[in-house]
């Protein structure tokens, strides 16, 4: 084995001792045991992946995705199949599932609108940085909003096909599409998001607004019969009362 | 698995498979939703999996494949072959400069480098996975991986060597776009 062989496989080596039983390294390191320049190399190889590795492990996720990924899961109302399959879970989420449509009736609301709102809250507090990007194709559908009638339940009147022509941003809400529209009212962002309401487990229209407000951030959704809503601003729930 | 581990599995891998998305998608948004589409696929799919120690393995694999289902891929990879051996274009990067970089510059180079190399390179660098890991998760040969190692690291030393004397960072395209 030469030395270009040796440093080839060297390089998938992992520093430290993650691979020290992979018989596929055992000959390009028994070569560094009796060639100095090799060893060096190698070492220095070592170094820099460790700090590499160090560099990589500084990233930080962004503060709020560990809450929005187990939200998400709790909203995609599914579970792994290892259990939920079984007949005796089955028979019970049936029952949950009558005890929650009999409820919802009663309410007015539904867990899964609750569950859209915590989404989009959740998006807004994780990327808020991005919402300073706006296109100009869309600059007309935003000043549509501005000026919607309020209430907005009840008058927000969208269109996927156009949303998705003007290339509103898109994001994926328990596996479905999700269209965000932003828009200034009054002196205030506000970021409506909308999804196919037959996407939701819930098909029911019309469920009354629910708000929901962590840190500065409130939102609420309700849904038509073509589309469930979630709003949101970090406005203040004050700011956001006023439009629904 | 059982439901009640799915927050520990999340607390375990959240934080790995972010940053191996951000190295794939090159921007925080979009980084965060294949992050958290991937544990949507795994609380529809992933309990059918029976062998615990494939889970890691299979949260990878699962979120390259969204990545991939997300966007075609382009004509960067014909510059592969176009790198030359990769033993003759690795500049000597000291270690202590990696060191003194910010990681997001150090994050910066890696998204530099050609999708194909930064692939397994990123994960090679996660240090939570093998070369055969890496192999089954981007469905390659082990030689593949292995020489894309090596091309890879070559690739990145070149670009860290040149954002150390303050070469020409290059911003990349935002790939979701508010309203």
């Amino acid at each position: 084995m030469n030395h270009h062989e040796a440093k080839f496989l060297l390089r998938a080596r992992r520093p430290g001792g993650a691979d020290a039983k992979d018989p596929v390294f055992a000959e390009a390191l028994a070569e560094t045991e009796r060639d100095p320049t090799l060893r060096a190399w190698l070492e220095s190889e070592a170094a820099f992946d460790r700090a590499m590795a160090a560099k990589l492990r500084e990233i930080q996720p962004p503060p709020g995705l560990h809450d929005a990924i187990l939200a998400g899961s709790r909203a995609s109302q599914r579970q792994p199949a290892s259990w939920w399959k079984k007949p005796a879970w089955l028979a019970v989420a049936a029952s949950i599932a009558i005890i929650l449509t009999l409820t919802r009736r009663f309410s007015g609301s539904d867990s899964s609108t609750q569950a859209f709102a915590s989404y989009a809250l959740q998006d807004l507090a994780v990327n808020s940085a991005d919402h300073a990007n706006h296109r100009p194709e869309v600059a007309s559908l935003a000043a549509r909003f501005t000026n919607t009638s309020l209430p907005l339940p009840g008058n927000v009147r969208v269109d996927a096909a156009e949303l998705r022509r003007l290339g509103c941003r898109t994001l994926n809400f328990a596996g479905h599409e999700v269209f965000e529209i932003c828009f200034k009212r009054d002196g205030h962002w506000y970021h409506l998001y909308a999804a196919n309401v037959h996407d939701f487990s819930h098909g029911s229209a019309d469920a009354k607004a629910l708000l929901t407000t962590k840190g500065r951030i409130s939102s609420t959704a309700w849904k038509d019969g073509n589309f469930a809503y979630a709003l949101v601003t970090d406005a203040g729930p004050d700011a956001l009362r006023r439009l629904i | 698995m059982q439901a009640e581990a799915f927050p520990q599995l999340v607390e375990t891998y959240y934080a790995a498979l972010y940053r191996f998305a951000l190295s794939l998608a090159k921007n925080s948004s979009d980084a965060g939703d294949l992050t958290q589409q991937t544990f949507f696929v795994w609380a529809t799919k992933g309990g059918s999996l029976r062998d615990d120690s494939k889970v890691k393995s299979w949260l990878f694999t699962t979120l390259y494949r969204e990545f991939l289902r997300g966007r075609r891929r382009g004509t960067r990879m014909v510059a592969i072959e176009d790198l030359g051996p990769a033993e003759q274009e690795i500049p000597d990067v000291e270690t202590d400069l990696v060191a003194k970089m910010d990681a997001p510059l150090v994050m910066n180079a890696l998204q530099e480098v050609d999708e194909a190399f930064r692939e397994p390179l990123t994960l090679f660098y996660l240090q939570d996975l093998s070369y055969l890991e890496i192999a089954e998760i981007l469905s390659i040969p082990i030689g593949t991986v292995m020489s894309r190692l090596s091309r890879g690291k070559a690739q990145l030393r070149t670009l860290l060597a040149q954002k150390a004397k303050g070469g020409r960072v290059i911003e990349f395209p935002q790939q979701g776009v508010r309203p």
